[in-house]
């Protein structure tokens, strides 16, 4: 990191410990148990004590990440380092549609798409899949527990002075010296039971957060989580090479309990011919085949397992130029055909915006824009968006030659000395990373140049 | 018309490889002006990349060359020895690698990668001495490769030999014993053939070599006469400067000077080439490892260690494929500038055509190790003619639009079996019957235009353009028309 991004960083980095703790208020998830379990339940076998939104049961949104943070931890006792991959990242995804991530390489995209499937312990927040939480951290509870302890035992040290300097302001010679010491020594005692007493609320609530936390992590429905799959940036290295197609393909599915073989087979074999294989390939070997294809064998592996979600990471930036058209198409289709709804991670801002509905884009483990992709490349806001999109080589060179890149420097561009940043919705679908007072502006650019 | 500063003149390398012979590079001819850009697309395999290794003189140890020229400054690059190979390779021509991180050592700091060059052409006396003795070294040298060229040929031709005739055999199950002892029988032939060959070189060469002996002595001693001079008219200043210790110091100096290059004269120049090429804080970076560094910085590094010396000729082997959207920008820009002030000719390679149509002066397209078509950078981009650079065009996603995607069915052809007539035919929907029996000449569009396809042909029926590639060039056209309104306005 240079020192720009670093300064990006730090000074954004205190809203992000003051957010408010928007988990919606517990249900207290026990009452649950005695409404009826729903059908849907019953067919993810979804355990009655899990937590969820009830909110987003039933309704458009299929995946919704809150709060989304995943820190990596290394370095020695003494000089351990953290490094914030993901910090507070909040967006829904809604069935159908086709959600892009987008940023430069170490923006944290593709570390987003692997916590949402479970690939790493997420550090805090919560992911929630169909309104069923699967997968949470509990890092942000366990320091709002210590800083609460720590700010009140300081606080207790102040009224404890205060108290001092008030018995010994009272003159020696007053004659109801005792009785105003007894006072005010009643008063503190009061005060420090009362706090007492809430922090002892906030603890015991963020304990139980923490209880609820390690329990959902520990009962995630599997079916649910099947739902959800992934396709792999490096088709070489995403599949074994010493196993055959067909067990690449079955594996999930014998994970997942399905044991007959011929049943097995025949799936694969459908699968194989959705994506542009052929039956004779199941018995080969990964290496025996060609880029576009192991990606297709990608593609298939994640398809049998009949997906609603399928997490693209950087599927076609290892292919050949003649075959990422191919990939694009087949995911398009597929995409139809299954009514899969697809998160689409890239750096490609062009496949991207000719890919997905709604982009996202990220610096250093922010977002900061997010909105309807034809938005996006006509009224970009966040100036990082705009260096972005002016990058894009277009194969035309009569313009090409005249491009100006812009260039994002964070500490020039913006002031958050005072004022810290937050995720504002500038107008309706469109959320921009800014303070108050750039919000103000971007809301006068929109008026102005926005019909 | 300007100068021309390479030319690559039917040029056919092929591969030795388990599989059998690899035809990468197959009848491939184009030449780069005097400050111009030229850019080679295509897929990987098809070839770009060998080309350029050839221009380097740095193609793997199984590689063939089968025949052709590169012809640099009235010389051909592939008869030449690798001693003079030397004077050629980073100092007139530079090479920027794809990867930078694997074209870095990882374990040796930066500031010692960029003097390394420097350094080892700092001994003047060495260098003086080389000097007089490279062109009879040369000559000799040259004389020795060319019998030993020679001789390995027939070694090889021999093989070559066999390995068809092993292939045969197996495909027609034939009698193996045979061939086998027939195969044996020609390579000790060719050894023989080889051994005698050698001998006759070693004879043909013997005065040149003795002419060499004899420079060399002369050499020597012109040599020693310049290090006494030097020594003496140091030992002159230190008596004339009477204790002097700032003249002591400059005469110390001047002497050191003339002899080789300090390493703290070469950090110097480092320093600067490090801040030409936009790397912050140079003194702290000298002295950090390449892991320490980001993928821009190491491919500027990579650029930095290239220009170290005054290349005319830069290759650039798609440095910008590895990276971000942002840092290509940053990248391709600097290439731009260093082109324009050190007068540079480039080779860039790539497969993204928004690198091209950014970068380039004149595009070659190359596919299976042919180019299929070349001309300038609009005549490739608004009249394209191949169907390969049409297919090339319709398939990358437009910003613009999302009407679907023009893919190329199937995959580039196995080079060890390259395919009969046009190799893009089994691809094109615009195939003829022709194209699968004979390869397309190349037809002349315009003056600096040509493509290698049979649709071209006057018999050939009239086939129009895919329809979204021309819908492209005609808002590529209009974008352009809009941008000059509002100029003029």
């Amino acid at each position: 990191m240079n020192n720009e991004e670093k300064e990006f960083v730090a000074a954004s980095e205190e809203s992000l410990h003051e957010r408010i703790d928007d988990d919606h208020e517990d249900k207290t998830t026990k009452d649950v148990v005695d409404i009826d379990v729903s059908e849907e339940e019953k067919h993810y076998r979804i355990h009655p004590l899990l937590k969820r939104r009830p909110e987003l049961i039933g309704s458009d949104v299929l995946l919704s990440v809150r709060h989304l943070k995943q820190f990596f931890f290394f370095g020695s006792k003494i000089n351990n380092m953290k490094l914030k991959a993901v910090s507070n990242v909040s967006f829904d995804v809604y069935k159908g549609e086709c959600f892009g991530i987008v940023g430069e390489s170490g923006c944290g995209k593709t570390t987003t798409g692997r916590s949402i499937i479970k690939l790493y312990d997420i550090t805090s927040g919560s992911v929630y899949y169909r309104g069923y939480r699967i997968s949470a951290g509990s890092r942000w509870n366990k320091k709002e527990i210590k800083w609460k302890t720590i700010r009140w035992k300081q606080k207790v040290k102040e009224l404890k002075a205060d108290e001092k300097a008030r018995i010994e302001a009272i003159p020696q010679d007053d004659p109801n010296r005792e009785a105003k010491v007894a006072e005010i020594k009643n008063e503190i005692k009061l005060e420090i039971e009362r706090g007492d007493i809430a922090l002892k609320q906030i603890v015991d609530t963020q304990r139980a957060k923490i209880r609820q936390i390690n329990f959902d992590n520990k009962h995630t429905p599997k079916r649910l989580m099947s739902e959800i799959q992934m396709i792999f940036q490096d088709p070489v290295d995403s599949l074994d090479p010493r196993m055959t197609v067909e067990d690449i393909i079955q594996e999930g599915l014998k994970i997942q309990g399905f044991k007959d073989k011929k049943e097995n087979h025949k799936k694969v074999v459908e699968m194989l011919e959705k994506v542009g294989l052929v039956e004779e390939h199941s018995s080969r070997y990964p290496h025996e085949f060609s880029g576009g294809q192991r990606q297709r064998i990608g593609i298939a592996r994640a398809l049998v397992m009949n997906p609603k979600l399928l997490i693209c990471d950087e599927p076609i930036s290892a292919l050949d130029v003649s075959i990422r058209a191919q990939v694009i198409n087949l995911l398009n289709d597929l995409k139809e055909e299954m009514g899969l709804t697809i998160m689409f991670i890239a750096h490609d801002l062009s496949v991207v915006k000719y890919f997905c509905d709604r982009i996202a884009v990220m610096y250093f483990g922010k977002l900061v824009e997010l909105t309807t992709s034809d938005e996006l490349f006509k009224y970009p806001l966040h100036p990082y968006t705009k260096s972005l999109l002016s990058a894009i080589p277009k194969p035309n060179p009569l313009t090409e030659k005249e491009r100006v890149r812009m260039v994002y420097k964070p500490n020039e561009v913006h002031d958050y000395s005072t004022d810290k940043p937050e995720l504002h919705e500038i107008y309706p679908g469109h959320f921009v990373y800014c303070n108050e007072k750039e919000k103000e502006e971007y809301i006068e650019y929109v008026k102005t140049h926005v019909k | 018309m300007a100068e021309k500063i390479l030319e690559v003149k039917n040029l056919v390398i092929s591969f030795k490889t388990d599989h059998g012979i690899l035809h990468a590079v197959r009848d491939v001819s184009f030449d780069l002006e005097k400050g111009e850009t030229l850019c080679i697309v295509g897929e990987s395999g098809s070839g770009k990349s060998v080309t350029n290794k050839a221009i380097m003189g740095i193609l793997a140890s199984n590689a063939i060359v089968e025949g052709g020229q590169i012809i640099y400054r009235g010389e051909d690059l592939l008869q030449v020895a690798e001693e003079e190979f030397h004077k050629i390779r980073g100092h007139r021509i530079g090479m920027i690698f794809q990867d930078p991180l694997s074209s870095l050592n990882p374990i040796m700091r930066i500031g010692k990668q960029i003097t390394e060059a420097t350094l080892v052409n700092g001994d003047k006396l060495k260098r003086m001495f080389e000097d007089i003795i490279s062109d009879d070294l040369i000559a000799y040298k040259n004389a020795v490769a060319r019998g030993e060229l020679k001789a390995e040929k027939v070694i090889q031709a021999a093989e070559a030999a066999n390995i068809d005739a092993l292939n045969k055999n197996s495909a027609e199950n034939a009698d193996k014993k045979g061939v086998k002892a027939e195969c044996k029988a020609r390579l000790k032939a060719a050894k023989k053939e080889a051994a005698e060959i050698r001998k006759v070189t070693k004879a043909e060469t013997e005065p040149l070599r003795l002419k060499l002996e004899e420079t060399k002595k002369a050499a020597k001693v012109k040599v020693a006469e310049y290090k006494a001079k030097v020594l003496a008219d140091y030992k002159k200043e230190v008596a004339s400067a009477n204790g002097d210790k700032e003249a002591i110091a400059a005469a110390k100096k001047k002497k050191t000077d003339n002899l080789r290059i300090t390493k703290m004269e070469a950090k110097r120049r480092a320093l600067e080439i490090m801040k030409e090429v936009g790397i912050p804080e140079p003194e702290k970076r000298f002295r950090q490892y390449p892991f320490e560094f980001s993928g821009g910085m190491r491919q500027r590094i990579v650029i930095a260690i290239a220009l170290t010396e005054t290349p005319e000729i830069l290759i650039c082997d798609e440095p910008t494929t590895a990276l971000d959207v942002t840092i290509q920008g940053q990248i391709l820009e600097l290439i731009k500038r260093l082109k324009k002030d050190r007068d540079m000719s480039v080779i860039f390679i790539t497969h993204d055509l928004g690198v091209v149509a950014n970068m380039a002066d004149r595009v070659a397209v190359m596919y299976a190790g042919k180019i299929v078509e070349y001309g300038t950078s609009r005549d490739i981009f608004f009249e394209p003619k191949h169907p390969y650079t049409w297919a090339l065009l319709a398939s990358i996603p437009d910003v613009d639009s999302k009407e679907r995607l023009d893919a190329i069915p199937g995959t580039p052809p196995n080079m060890i079996y390259p395919p009969k007539g046009d190799a893009f035919a089994p691809r094109s929907k615009y195939a003829m019957e022709v194209d699968f029996l004979e390869e397309p000449p190349f037809f002349k569009v315009s003056d600096t235009h040509y493509a290698a396809t049979w649709l071209l042909h006057p018999d050939a029926p009239q086939v129009e353009m895919p329809k979204i590639v021309s819908e492209r060039i005609k808002n590529n056209l209009a974008e352009q028309g809009e941008k000059g309104g509002s100029e003029n306005e």
